[in-house]
């Protein structure tokens, strides 16, 4: 096991890891940039070394200074948290090559995951369910016409260095298509250095269902079943839940065992998440694999029993997983708000500064993984989360009246937080009947004196 | 509460050798306790050397504390490492430190190294001076920002 891990993240992530790490006996070491000087991981981990300016560039993101503070701390082992260099196959070869054990998989498998389109063969060549598409990287605007026509419009051109909701670009008519290809390849060319495209069929209105997996030296893979993450805004998850509404025994049974293919065809080890869209017929495909720990990662926990943070640094410490999580059962039902500093009333505008009151409910079946606390300033540099309010209760209603009333208790005051809007989700009716998709936040309407109304929408006109 | 803690503070500081104890509570309120004043800071000290209590520096969390050594001179200015790693006050094992206190050193000038990824870093110097204080061990771990040298402008 190791001895000493480095945190290369911030904020609550970093501080479920630390907790994680003492828990498990475990020294830490958290880095720092200048702005985060009071923030909370800074103050739990054991010891903590600043290693630059408030920019991302020059701190979280910057591996000289990181591999650096791992050297004098002689740290064994960094875990990459979510976001940052999470996903870095760069990052992962260099930790490797300076003696440090990389909390993620090998550049290798970064790599096969992040090319999207390679992702999408891979897991093909596997079994699995893909959306229909483009067979690879398209040759140009000529093919993506030539295939829009063969499948039926509407279709995606998608960035195969993009993921996320990033790089896409939504062809209606034929008579866009070559237009939206330039602008997409270019837009890719940009953010991610790479203006491959692949194109795939369209699915209205999906629901985004994804499987957590859990792999070890040894070739052996679980799944802990599904979370449901239709709830977005803009492609960012704002609740989350598990088990989905939608999912039956049967049917996540087969998407379990799916997501175990895939993971066993490319050797993973470690946790990762499959992502899939489920249409409107109830059939799951493929979109892409996420090859570290996710900000949801809190409701599989709530209801499978298992320590994702622990068994991930476990797997990496060439450990097996424990074998119940072979044959594990989803106990009861899980939500997840995070809680984040924007003010929904201004179209979410992020609202930093100091919090001056905040109080976060408890009891039974409520859980808060917040690195915030009173006198904490929200730096504007990083994302804006203030942290994750979590219920588990018996079933799904019982844990959206928990959810309505843990938000109630809670009090922040300074920033502007997107609590109003988690709450007008609780409250309203298609959700509780289960009966939503990645549309869902766009019937939302914001009315300027603060109160959130739900706009009653003519679906078939989108 | 806080207040305990400062008398606290100030007793031990009046039965011991200690001149200065600065502390930042839980929140961000931050205190500097004297016991002589430094020579050159400002022009209203009482030179006595009864414990004196300073107004509280800041307690808006969002200013990182500022690192000023009690040495520190009216024209003094410290240069701060600009990354983390090992610092050496010499190019090499066995050879001669790059300054040593009382050198003049001139813009450019390479004052030390820092070691990171087995990659020696020089760190030069960005303006003009004499090295008043080095601040940091040989061989020491330094973090972004911290101080290592203080400089005073030559003349």
């Amino acid at each position: 096991m190791f001895n000493k891990i480095l945190i290369a993240n911030r904020g609550e992530i970093a501080l479920r890891i630390i907790r994680a790490c003492h828990e498990l006996g475990i020294k830490t070491v958290a880095v720092y940039s200048t702005v985060d000087k009071f923030s909370l991981h800074v103050r739990f981990a054991n010891e903590a070394v600043c290693i630059g300016p408030g920019s991302s560039s020059e701190s979280y993101l910057n591996i000289p200074r990181i591999i650096a503070a791992g050297e004098i701390t002689n740290a064994d082992a960094i875990h990459p948290g979510y976001g940052f260099l999470a996903e870095s196959a760069d990052f992962s070869r260099i930790c490797q090559k300076n003696g440090f054990t990389f909390i993620g998989p090998s550049p290798e498998i970064i790599n096969a995951m992040g090319d999207k389109s390679q992702a999408k063969a891979t897991m093909e060549k596997a079994g699995v369910p893909v959306i229909p598409g483009s067979d690879g990287i398209l040759s140009g605007p000529t093919e993506a016409s030539k295939l829009a026509g063969e499948m039926g419009y509407p279709v995606m051109l998608k960035a195969t260095a993009g993921g996320g909701g990033r790089g896409m670009r939504l062809v209606r008519n034929p008579e866009e298509t070559e237009k939206l290809f330039i602008t997409a390849q270019s837009e890719a060319n940009i953010a991610f250095e790479n203006g491959d495209l692949y194109l795939e069929k369209f699915i209205e209105n999906p629901r985004h269902i994804e499987i957590q997996i859990i792999g070890d030296s040894q070739g052996n893979v679980a799944h802990l079943g599904e979370r449901e993450c239709s709830i977005q805004r803009r492609h960012q998850k704002l609740v989350e839940e598990s088990p989905s509404a939608v999912v039956d025994v049967e049917l996540r049974k087969r998407m379990g065992e799916a997501a175990i293919h895939g993971a066993k065809k490319i050797g993973y080890i470690g946790v990762g998440t499959m992502e899939f869209i489920l249409d409107k017929k109830k059939e799951f495909f493929f979109m892409e694999m996420n090859t570290r720990i996710q900000v949801e990662h809190t409701v599989t926990e709530m209801v499978t029993g298992a320590d994702l943070i622990k068994q991930q640094i476990r797997m990496y410490a060439g450990e097996r997983y424990p074998s119940y999580l072979d044959t594990v059962q989803l106990r009861g039902h899980s939500i997840e708000c995070r809680i984040n500093a924007e003010d929904p009333d201004r179209n979410f505008i992020p609202s930093p500064g100091t919090i001056t009151s905040f109080h976060m409910p408890g009891g039974k079946g409520v859980r808060v993984d917040t690195h915030s606390y009173v006198g904490y300033e929200i730096p504007t540099d990083y994302d804006s989360m203030i942290g994750k309010l979590i219920v588990q209760a018996g079933n799904r209603d019982r844990a959206i009246n928990r959810m309505q009333c843990a938000l109630e208790e809670c009090i922040i005051e300074g920033p502007k937080t997107t609590i109003p809007l988690h709450a007008a989700i609780m409250r309203d009716k298609e959700f509780k009947k289960g009966n939503f998709d990645t549309s869902f936040l766009e019937t939302f309407e914001y009315s300027s004196n603060g109160t959130i109304k739900k706009v009653e929408e003519d679906r078939e006109q989108r | 509460m806080w207040q305990d803690k400062i008398k606290e503070i100030i007793y031990l500081l009046e039965n011991s050798t200690v001149n200065e104890i600065d502390l930042t509570f839980w929140g961000g309120r931050r205190f500097r306790v004297v016991k002589s004043p430094p020579e050159v800071l400002s022009d209203d000290l009482d030179s006595d050397s009864t414990v004196r209590m300073e107004t509280p520096i800041s307690s808006d969390i969002s200013e990182p504390p500022s690192e000023s050594s009690p040495k520190l001179p009216k024209d003094g200015i410290e240069v701060f490492s600009p990354m983390p790693g090992t610092f050496y006050r010499s190019p090499g094992p066995e050879k001669d430190p790059f300054v040593k206190e009382g050198d003049q050193v001139a813009k450019g000038d390479t004052l030390c190294i820092i070691e990171a990824m087995k990659i020696m870093n020089e760190i030069e110097v960005e303006s003009n001076g004499v090295i008043q204080s080095i601040l940091v061990k040989d061989g020491a771990a330094v973090e972004y920002d911290q101080p290592l040298f203080i400089l005073s402008s030559s003349s």
